[in-house]
């Protein structure tokens, strides 16, 4: 193993850190920032596709079961891939967790990762601020937001509904979200 | 793709050097995206923290927005009548109030609504843009341009939420659905009034 003991796992790339997990069935330091690096990209993945909290955390736990295990047996065969590996343990998981398999039980039988691993839920934001900050939008970005987030109608829905087009909705509610950012003071998103 | 931390090691989480756009982000997020696309995105996602942490930011504020909807007190905006009946099955609690054009509506407010929802009818078959203009003691007292026509119903739905409804006093407020024209002038659609009384509870 290259010789990084001393090194801060949060420093350390994705490859190292597979090593490291592989190399020890005890570097819980290794473990723990892998559940850290990778447990909100899952958890994300899993609201995106369940559309479910519920759902998300369930594939939070499994993927990084998953993952733990294949690493501690050193069964990731390319570590410099180890995100691509754990996008594709997702979509297996999301897959099975489609069909209805219920595999999720026999796994956290065997492991169970501690909560503390877990991502944090997303942070909290001011609603009554995002409430002033929507009812500011113009009515047609309002209504495409409330629509999309809320309503959970896709652009083409969206487009039926008010007899526009898919690129209209999509240039709609690029400018309202940014519209609700610049009013929450959220940085860093924008990059055009 | 991906910076080097400040001790020199080459991490895969730092900056970004082909950050995916934000119009990207957001139609990922809604589901607007070809599974091509879509996949294409999340690899670089689950390779970038810049990327994943960005993202992060439009799931959060998504997740915000749907909360805001059901908010107690409402929130007032151009509705269709599909997201009506989904407020409704969320069990926010609202009156509703449908009109034609030259009619006078008596309206009021409870202290547990959280919604007044109008319906205004008129003759929207050929009109691509509508402008809703509230007037109260004569003079312009909001206004609404470009509200959407729910094309399902064919009419204007609006709601007003409750919270602020309730500081309304007794006031007659005359509504004018406007389509605006080429030449800068308005034709007016129709023409509402209602009639609003305080709660008395």
């Amino acid at each position: 193993m290259s010789g990084s003991p001393a090194m801060v796992p949060e420093e350390l790339g994705d490859a190292e850190l597979a090593r490291r997990i592989g190399a020890s069935t005890s570097d819980s330091e290794a473990e723990t920032e892998l559940c850290r690096r990778f447990g909100k990209r899952i958890r994300l993945y899993g609201l995106r596709h369940f559309r479910s909290e519920a759902m998300a955390e369930d594939l939070v736990q499994q993927v990084l079961v998953l993952a733990l295990d294949a690493l501690r047996q050193q069964r990731v065969r390319e570590p410099d891939r180890l995100a691509s590996f754990i996008l594709g343990s997702c979509r297996m998981v999301a897959r099975e967790a489609r069909r209805g398999e219920a595999r999720r039980q026999r796994l956290l039988e065997h492991y169970a990762v501690p909560h503390e691993l877990a991502p944090e839920p997303a942070a909290q934001l001011d609603l009554e601020r995002l409430r002033g900050c929507v009812e500011k939008l113009p009515p047609r970005e309002r209504m495409v937001v409330m629509l999309t987030f809320y309503g959970e109608r896709n652009g083409d829905e969206i487009a039926s509904d008010l007899s526009t087009t898919l690129g209209n909705v999509r240039v709609v509610r690029h400018r309202a979200v940014g519209h609700l950012q610049q009013c929450m003071g959220v940085r860093g998103v924008e990059t055009s | 793709m991906h910076g080097r931390s400040r001790r020199g090691n080459v991490v895969s989480q730092v900056d970004c050097a082909t950050p995916v756009s934000m119009a990207t982000l957001v139609d990922y997020w809604a589901g607007d995206t070809s599974t091509a696309d879509a996949e294409r995105f999340e690899e670089h996602a689950f390779a970038c923290e810049t990327c994943s942490r960005r993202l992060e930011a439009i799931a959060t504020l998504a997740g915000g927005v749907a909360r805001v909807a059901t908010m107690p007190g409402g929130i007032g905006m151009v509705v269709t009548q599909a997201l009506i009946d989904r407020l409704l099955a969320d069990g926010l609690r609202m009156r509703h109030y449908r009109v034609q054009p030259g009619e006078t509506v008596q309206c009021t407010v409870g202290p547990d609504d959280d919604l007044s929802v109008t319906y205004l009818s008129a003759e929207l078959h050929d009109v691509q843009r509508v402008d809703v203009v509230l007037y109260a003691h004569g003079s312009e007292w909001a206004r609404m341009d470009d509200a959407p026509i729910d094309r399902v119903t064919g009419q204007v739905i609006y709601t007003t939420g409750g919270r602020l409804a309730r500081t309304f006093p007794a006031i007659t407020v005359r509504v004018e659905l406007r389509a605006p024209e080429k030449d800068g002038n308005a034709r007016v659609l129709g023409e509402y009034t209602f009639e609003h009384t305080p709660h008395s509870g």
